[in-house]
């Protein structure tokens, strides 16, 4: 009996080893799944985010800054793309105006970045007028150019945009002009000096707020 | 009957039970951390390297990004960028190609890079960071646009 009993605790040590081994394992399996929780791909979101940003603020894409210039939106290229902003080229990539579709390649399910911008269209306003000295004519929709074309047999010396003389001619102003308004604030004309047929052309900015959605994946 | 000096060997038990113990715990540490440092650990610290450095490059890479201005003439900025002074327990640059930011580390395990997207106005792009350095950013007009270098703090005489 006595040498059964010899080396009794051996038994309670190898079942505190088992533990041991058991912990390990699971701490080596939680190891592995925060590996995998971690494992993101930083790449993804950056060229998403660079795409936006990029469409946002090029001069090719926009009218001022978060302005975009809805022409150039609306035929993107996988060039034009790959040239603002490079890290999305050789990625699947779609870009989003609202619920429209403007450029996709691949089926991408990744990153996905959203702005909230403003697509511009230029529209053109004509309209043709009688003036005669000292009247005023004020145009409906904020602009940043006009232009001026006097019939011939015009007799105005001078125009006024808000009080500021923009032009001037004593011996009567003929021919074609253009003026800069500033677009911060609605232009009036003024006609002084004489009679004119005057053929006005502006052309305001439309604007209206969108979603710009990029959703790019590797 | 005699207890004391019979020939017996029940005295050594306790003596070379305990040495068997030692032995199998030693034995058993042993094993256990050959396996975690021969196999887990440095695949774990690969791993978490790689993540390290594919993140340190993209926030850099934004960084030398926004560093530069809008449109404007005779600019010079300096933007400090912060990078994790080690990756995977070692120093490491980082240094440009091509308009690409290159991680350059000793293990190969660590390798990551990001193409910059960069307005027509930047002109050039060039320099290299240690992660041990100042980092900064430094922009500058030159005649034919803007020039983006990586730069220390020390080069620039402390600006």
């Amino acid at each position: 009996m006595s040498s059964r009993r010899a080396q009794a605790n051996l038994l309670s040590l190898a079942v505190a080893l088992t533990a041991l081994v058991s912990a390990a394992t699971l701490g080596l399996v939680v190891a592995d799944g925060a590996l995998a929780g971690a494992d993101r791909d930083p790449g993804q979101r950056r060229a998403a985010g660079a795409v936006a940003e990029r469409l946002v603020s090029a001069e090719a894409t926009t009218v001022r800054e978060n302005v975009l210039d809805g022409e150039v939106i609306a035929d993107l290229s996988v060039a034009t793309i790959a040239e603002l902003a490079p890290p999305a080229a050789n990625r699947s990539i779609r870009v989003q105006l609202g619920e429209e579709t403007l450029f996709e390649r691949g089926d991408p399910t990744g990153a996905t970045v959203e702005r909230v911008v403003l697509v511009a269209e230029r529209t053109t306003r004509s309209r043709s007028a009688a003036v005669g000295d000292g009247d005023d004519l004020t145009l409906p929709r904020r602009t940043d150019r006009v232009e001026l074309t006097f019939a011939a047999g015009s007799t105005v010396e001078t125009v006024r945009v808000n009080g500021r003389i923009v032009l001037h001619d004593s011996g009567g102003l003929a021919g074609q002009f253009v003026i800069e308004p500033s677009r911060y604030e609605t232009a009036t004309l003024r006609f002084e000096g004489g009679t004119a047929q005057v053929g006005i052309e502006s052309t305001p900015l439309r604007t209206e707020k969108a979603t710009l959605r990029v959703t790019v994946d590797d | 009957m005699s207890r004391d000096l019979v020939e017996d060997e029940r005295a050594l038990t306790p003596a070379i039970g305990k040495a068997l113990e030692l032995g199998i715990v030693v034995l058993f540490v042993g094993v256990l951390t050959t396996a975690l440092y021969g196999g887990a650990v440095p695949e774990y610290r690969d791993v978490v390297g790689g993540e390290v450095g594919d993140r340190a490059i993209v926030a850099a890479a934004e960084r030398v990004e926004n560093a530069v201005p809008p449109r404007v003439s005779d600019v010079r900025t300096v933007h400090s960028v912060d990078l994790p002074r080690s990756i995977r327990g070692e120093n490491y640059g980082i240094a440009v190609e091509n308009r690409t930011l290159v991680l350059d580390h000793p293990s190969p395990a660590v390798d990551a890079r990001a193409r910059l997207a960069l307005p027509d106005r930047v002109n050039s792009v060039d320099g290299a960071w240690r992660s041990s350095d100042d980092t900064v950013v430094l922009v500058t007009d030159g005649a034919d646009g803007l020039h983006v270098e990586l730069a220390t703090r020390e080069q620039l005489g402390g600006e």
